[in-house]
């Protein structure tokens, strides 16, 4: 019995894979045990703000997360660090220091950006971002008029009540907005492109009783520690489940009311109005959801009224042609609406039915005409200010690349929304 | 012996096909050809495939001599040792440069600091150990895990694919054909995937789906390369070219990630296997011409190449700028489009003397051949 056992591990000895597992085993085993967990060693960043404070100096703040197994996303410390220097790469090295940790960023969503630096140009400030091999390029780009920072503040406290994240707010938008194309690796494809204008998403901040025409209100407070300095750094910390432990507090939240600005070769150009984020809503591919309004119609049923048709879904497509040399634009649009609300001044019985699925030629007629009036003022605004809402120039250099290079020739690259047409076709049905 | 199955040396194919191609290339491709690049790696691929009918033709023909044997009736010992010389330093530099991206993909993806050692000496250990066993039990291994090759490229393409637009791969061509043809000439050190073929001549079951089999494996990977290109152009467009890992920046790329869980996950874990397996196919392929080129036992065969390896990769390691530096160097770009035009060539001529030497002396040929 011995001697069968003998040679039994005496033929797994002869086995090669024997010695490699026992080698792979020596070498791996010490680096796994004696290596320290990567939290340890590295501050997992959720959001990032740039800033330029007071003193024109670059700062920049990043919302750190400290995982363990037990934290929900009630519960999980969020925490707020910030440093200042000459540029990112410094401030980066500054918060590692300060925070004692090496600042890890390849879980970051959102980057938020403070308005004045768009107004600088913002490619300098991004440029280390792209570089970091680290970073997905799907962060999203943010603006907040406040300052990056407080928006950062707000939104430790805001997760905590609410549960609310930047990048949460963002998809949201995204039904109504452009804003899922706001990220860092699609401002570079705009950049790069032949109308380098980006549109990017504004969440600021207000005090809880400013009123806006978003609605809601939070409780949540946020608070101010003393800010620490450390070789040139300033470190400011701020604890979600510390904030009712200081003395003043200032009634702050988030406000988002679905704004966005556009930039040029990375500059700030203009806010959109509120009519152009409309248009923009009403006729971008990337949006599914809005509204659509009609007013002053007038039919068997309705007197004066205004009527606000709710899309339920929306299909548009663009189309790229060259009509007597002279490019045309055209959008196919096709809306799937329920009827949301009318407003008159009085009603009968019969509207108290609240029928849902009601569109008559009439309202169809208003509805169509007040999209071309929006679609229109979208398109010479567009023209005025040289930017192309709508990417047409992707249509035109993929579908008549030849006739758009003459086109381009003729009227200068800058130039080429000037001679540009537009046309809409709409559809509207409703939903049953 | 026959070691392997025709399928078997399929699978073996496709993954050699693939190998170069999805990771560090797609943006070097891109950097030279520009958004043509898509259609540089279909001219590349399609000129690739032709010359894998002169080799399985060669299989087909001598199914019981090894390339060596060919080589060596029909050219002579000195072209064969040439012949086989130029293979090795091709497999091995293609064998570092897969090296250097296996370890690129682990940090982009899985960790965030690897010191060389702890990622060097494992896997050498492990490719020695492969080289050791050598091509049968690889290609067994590799049929056990192909299916994950496929799972890899499905997530990989899949999750992206909302962000995936028809404007950014079109104009299918944006520059003109000579630019490209330029552009090309500086990555052509990317094919000569079938190179793989003559080191299983004479050594595989040869059976009447030989062809079939060998040709719809390779088709399948052009065509999912292709595929991988028109997705990566149609998600990235002009800035394809910052995209220095295309295979995981592709699922990364998706903006709905929190949705869809952690699926580049499974993209991830099972691309690590492919890129061990892709790994272990050059190493064998290393072995093989270096015993062709010096006969000696496979265990200093392997250690050889695993030491010489390790000592390239210490002086390369941190500088994978400079090694792609010395791949897209004109000289270097010349040698290899000599090399992998003249491959063919030579495998047909040496093909050619051996049938008339048959022809000529069919008795005399036996004895030799005994």
């Amino acid at each position: 019995m011995k001697a069968k056992w003998w040679n039994i591990i005496r033929s797994k000895y002869k086995n090669m894979t024997v010695y490699v597992f026992l080698i792979l085993f020596g070498v791996a085993t010490p680096f796994a045990m004696f290596t320290p967990a990567q939290t340890e060693k590295v501050a997992v960043v959720t959001t990032l703000g740039i800033d330029k404070n007071e003193q024109g100096q670059l700062e920049v703040s990043v919302l750190t997360i400290a995982p363990s197994g037990s934290a929900t996303p009630e519960n999980q410390t969020l925490q707020l660090y910030s440093a200042v220097g000459e540029d990112v790469s410094q401030c980066m090295l500054r918060l590692s220091l300060a925070i004692g940790k090496e600042v890890g960023i390849a879980h970051c969503d959102s980057i938020v950006i403070d308005k004045t630096l768009l107004e600088e140009g913002i490619t300098p400030y991004l440029d280390y971002f792209v570089r970091s091999s680290n970073l997905i390029s799907n962060a999203f780009l943010i603006c907040c008029p406040s300052g990056a920072k407080e928006l950062l503040q707000v939104t430790t406290s805001e997760k905590n009540d609410y549960n609310l994240s930047l990048r949460s707010i963002i998809f949201h938008l995204d039904d109504y907005m452009f804003t899922t194309q706001a990220t860092l690796s699609y401002y570079y494809e705009k950049l790069f492109s032949q109308n380098p204008s980006y549109i990017m998403p504004i969440i600021d901040v207000k005090d809880s009783k400013e009123p806006t025409f978003a609605t809601g209100s939070t409780n949540a407070s946020t608070s101010e520690e003393d800010s620490t300095s450390s070789s040139g750094s300033s470190s400011n910390q701020q604890s979600s489940q510390g904030q009712s432990s200081s003395g003043e507090q200032n009634q702050k939240t988030i406000k988002s009311e679905g704004k966005s600005l556009v930039l040029y070769q990375g500059k700030l150009v203009k806010e959109l109005s509120q009519e152009e984020s409309y248009a923009m809503n009403i006729l971008a591919k990337t949006t599914s959801k809005g509204i659509l309004m009609a007013y002053d119609v007038t039919t068997d049923q309705l007197q004066n009224a205004k009527v606000t048709m709710k899309i339920t879904n929306s299909q548009v497509q663009y189309q790229a042609k060259f009509l007597d040399g002279k490019p045309v634009f055209h959008l196919d649009c096709h809306y799937v609406c329920s009827l949301d609300s009318i407003v008159m001044g009085e009603y009968e019985l019969s509207d108290y039915q609240a029928t849902t699925s009601y569109l008559d030629s009439i309202l169809e007629d208003k509805i169509k005409e007040h999209i071309f009036a929006i679609a229109s003022t979208l398109f010479n605004n567009g023209k005025s200010s040289k930017i192309d809402y709508l990417e047409s120039y992707r249509y035109f250099e993929a579908y008549h690349p030849q006739e758009w290079k003459e086109y381009l020739k003729k009227v200068g690259e800058e130039n080429y929304l000037d001679s540009m047409l537009y046309t809409i076709d709409i559809t509207i049905d409703t939903k049953i | 012996m026959k070691e392997v199955t025709s399928s078997q040396l399929g699978k073996m194919l496709f993954l050699s096909i693939i190998s170069m191609k999805l990771t560090i290339i797609p943006a070097l491709v891109t950097k030279y050809c520009g958004t043509d690049g898509k259609i540089g790696i279909m001219i590349l691929t399609m000129l690739d495939f032709l010359t894998m009918l002169i080799y399985v033709n060669c299989m087909e023909k001598y199914p019981n001599m090894t390339m060596g044997e060919i080589l060596k009736v029909g050219l002579g010992k000195v072209a064969h040792i040439l012949f086989f010389t130029i293979l090795f330093l091709f497999f091995g530099i293609k064998c570092v440069f897969i090296v250097k991206q296996a370890h690129i993909y682990l940090v982009d993806n899985l960790v965030e600091e690897m010191h060389w050692l702890a990622f060097t000496i494992p896997l050498l250990l492990f490719l020695f150990y492969v080289m050791i066993k050598g091509r049968r039990v690889l290609a067994r291994t590799i049929e056990f895990l192909f299916f994950m090759v496929l799972i890899s490229f499905a997530f990989t393409l899949l999750i992206p694919i909302m962000k995936w637009k028809v404007t950014n791969i079109l104009p299918l061509m944006e520059n003109d054909w000579g630019s490209l043809l330029k552009g090309l000439f500086f990555v052509n050190f990317i094919i000569g995937d079938y190179f793989l073929l003559l080191v299983f001549v004479g050594r595989v079951k040869i059976d009447a789906s030989l062809k079939r089999t060998l040709i719809g494996y390779a088709l399948s990977a052009v065509v999912l390369v292709w595929v991988f290109y028109f997705v990566f152009y149609g998600v990235f467009g002009k800035i394809a070219i910052n995209q220095g890992l295309a295979i995981s920046d592709l699922p990364l790329s998706a903006v709905y990630p929190s949705t869809i869980g952690r699926l580049d996950w499974v993209s991830v874990i099972c691309w690590v296997f492919v890129i061990l397996m892709i790994m272990a196919i050059m190493f064998v392929l290393v072995k093989s011409c270096f015993e062709e080129v010096i006969p000696c036992n496979k265990y200093w065969s392997s250690l050889i190449i695993v030491g010489v390896l390790f000592v390239v990769m210490a002086i390369l390691y941190f500088d994978l700028e400079a090694f792609i530096q010395l791949i897209t160097s004109t000289w270097f770009c010349a040698i290899c489009l000599a090399v992998q035009t003249l491959m063919p060539f030579v495998v047909w001529l040496a093909s050619v003397r051996v049938n008339r030497k048959m022809m000529e002396k069919p008795v005399r040929f036996q004895k030799e051949q005994s």
